[in-house]
């Protein structure tokens, strides 16, 4: 750590190999947005770092070195360590994704950082992950400035719960066929904006149809990694 | 000064080696050249026999130059019993800590959602296609405590569920002779998780 650098709050967003024993970290700090890191001598037996550098960790981290790339010089563990089963690890994991993606580097984004938090939070609970995801890609869009407006139509109308609305990015929702692509039902959208405790895991993968219509200009031609793998055995949340 | 062809070909190819920079394949190329002739000529035959040979076992994926390896053609361990691994390595480390009676199936790696590494890419497709024709009673997952060991054994996991097969992880915990004071806590955690009943 350079002298007098405090240490930042970060998750890790994802790792690689990098060279013979060290690690290549992706990080999201709320100051400087997603930073990229090399964490020397990581995957050495006698690192003292080893099992830390785990995706979805909580970390206080020191990095020297300005630019594209730092060095870490000083990482420490906060909270529990990160472990999600069943349903959870695919969407924690799309989560990150979605960060990556979209996130710029050395970008302040404390509220990202916020809602990256809360949504790992969220997915260790007993809450359903569709549900959980369906509010951190809203409040993603909001912190990015691309946020969705649930309660009201492109043409300044409040949504109607008998209605069916699909989402154009630029404009807002507009009216559309219950059988149009991307269509979703008013109900869902109003159970989207109160966030209905009673709403069942149905409404919020109905309610993706519209995040996905709001996400997929930001993300462009190529497909999330995380969710092509596992579509196939975990359905689609 | 420059090094002839022939010379500089061969330190640059010994730089496929993991660990061997230019300085390392400089020396090995010279002491191979001005030592040890013999040693080198031997080394390029196996490199030669092993590299054009070796292929996989079709049973477990181990890497071998016969059809079905050593282990899968022994008779005495059991073929309903499965410990599913990331590496050959893992294999051997296994069989000489452990006294397992099973069959091995051995994956490419582990599965990388962030980087695009695929049921498929590891072979997870195959292992499939063995539960399939349901000669597997109980898989044992010993891969990695990571979080892509962890995705690959629930990927894994909701396979066995799917076909009716058993399934165990090894266990992860506080090594042999460690103190807790100095595990880490990620490992000390899913130990305390993990605690057994004890008399």
């Amino acid at each position: 750590m350079a002298t007098g650098d405090a240490l930042e709050p970060a998750y890790v967003l994802h790792r690689r190999p990098y060279r013979e024993s060290s690690l290549l970290v992706e990080f999201l700090t709320p100051g400087r947005g997603r930073l990229g890191a090399v964490a020397r001598g990581a995957r050495s037996a006698r690192s003292r770092w080893r099992g830390l550098l785990e995706p979805f960790q909580g970390l206080l981290i020191g990095v020297s070195g300005r630019g594209e790339l730092g060095t870490l010089s000083h990482a420490e563990g906060v909270g529990h360590p990160p472990w999600f089963s069943g349903p959870a690890l695919p969407s924690a994991f799309y989560a990150s994704e979605l960060i990556l993606r979209l996130v710029r580097r050395e970008d302040p984004a404390p509220d990202v950082f916020t809602t990256y938090g809360g949504v790992l939070d969220d997915l260790r609970g007993d809450q359903e992950p569709a549900r959980v995801l369906r509010r951190f890609e809203l409040k993603l869009l909001q912190s990015l400035g691309y946020g969705i407006e649930l309660d009201t139509t492109a043409d300044g109308e409040r949504v109607d719960g008998n209605r069916w609305y699909r989402y154009l990015p630029g404009q807002g929702l507009v009216d559309a066929a219950p059988q149009a692509r991307g269509a979703c039902a008013g109900s869902v959208l109003v159970a989207l904006h109160e966030d209905d405790p009673d709403a069942g895991g149905a409404v919020f993968m109905q309610a993706r149809r519209i995040t996905s219509a709001a996400l997929e200009p930001l993300l462009g031609d190529r497909p999330l990694e995380s969710r092509a793998l596992y579509r196939r055995r975990r359905g689609d949340d | 000064m420059a090094y002839s062809p022939l010379i500089q070909q061969l330190m640059d190819a010994l730089r496929c080696l993991p660990g061997v920079g230019p300085r390392s394949s400089q020396r090995i190329a010279l002491h191979l050249l001005q030592r040890n002739r013999d040693g080198g000529e031997q080394l390029a035959r196996a490199l030669q026999a092993a590299m054009s040979r070796v292929g996989q076992c079709s049973e477990c994926r181990l890497p071998t130059e016969e059809p079905i390896c050593v282990l899968c053609r022994n008779e005495r361990r059991d073929p309903a019993l499965l410990c599913v691994v990331e590496s050959p390595a893992d294999v051997f480390a296994l069989e000489q800590a452990t006294d397992f009676r099973g069959r091995y199936f051995v994956l490419a790696g582990r599965l990388s959602p962030l980087d695009g590494i695929g049921p498929s890419d590891i072979g997870l497709d195959i292992l499939e296609q063995r539960l399939e024709q349901g000669a597997v009673r109980e898989i044992i997952l010993a891969v990695s405590p990571t979080v892509e060991g962890e995705a690959t054994a629930q990927y894994v996991a909701d396979m066995a569920h799917e076909h009716g097969v058993t399934c165990s992880r090894i266990a992860h915990g506080v090594p042999v002779g460690g103190e807790l004071e100095f595990v880490d806590s990620g490992t000390l955690s899913h130990a305390f998780a993990g605690r057994r009943a004890f008399r």
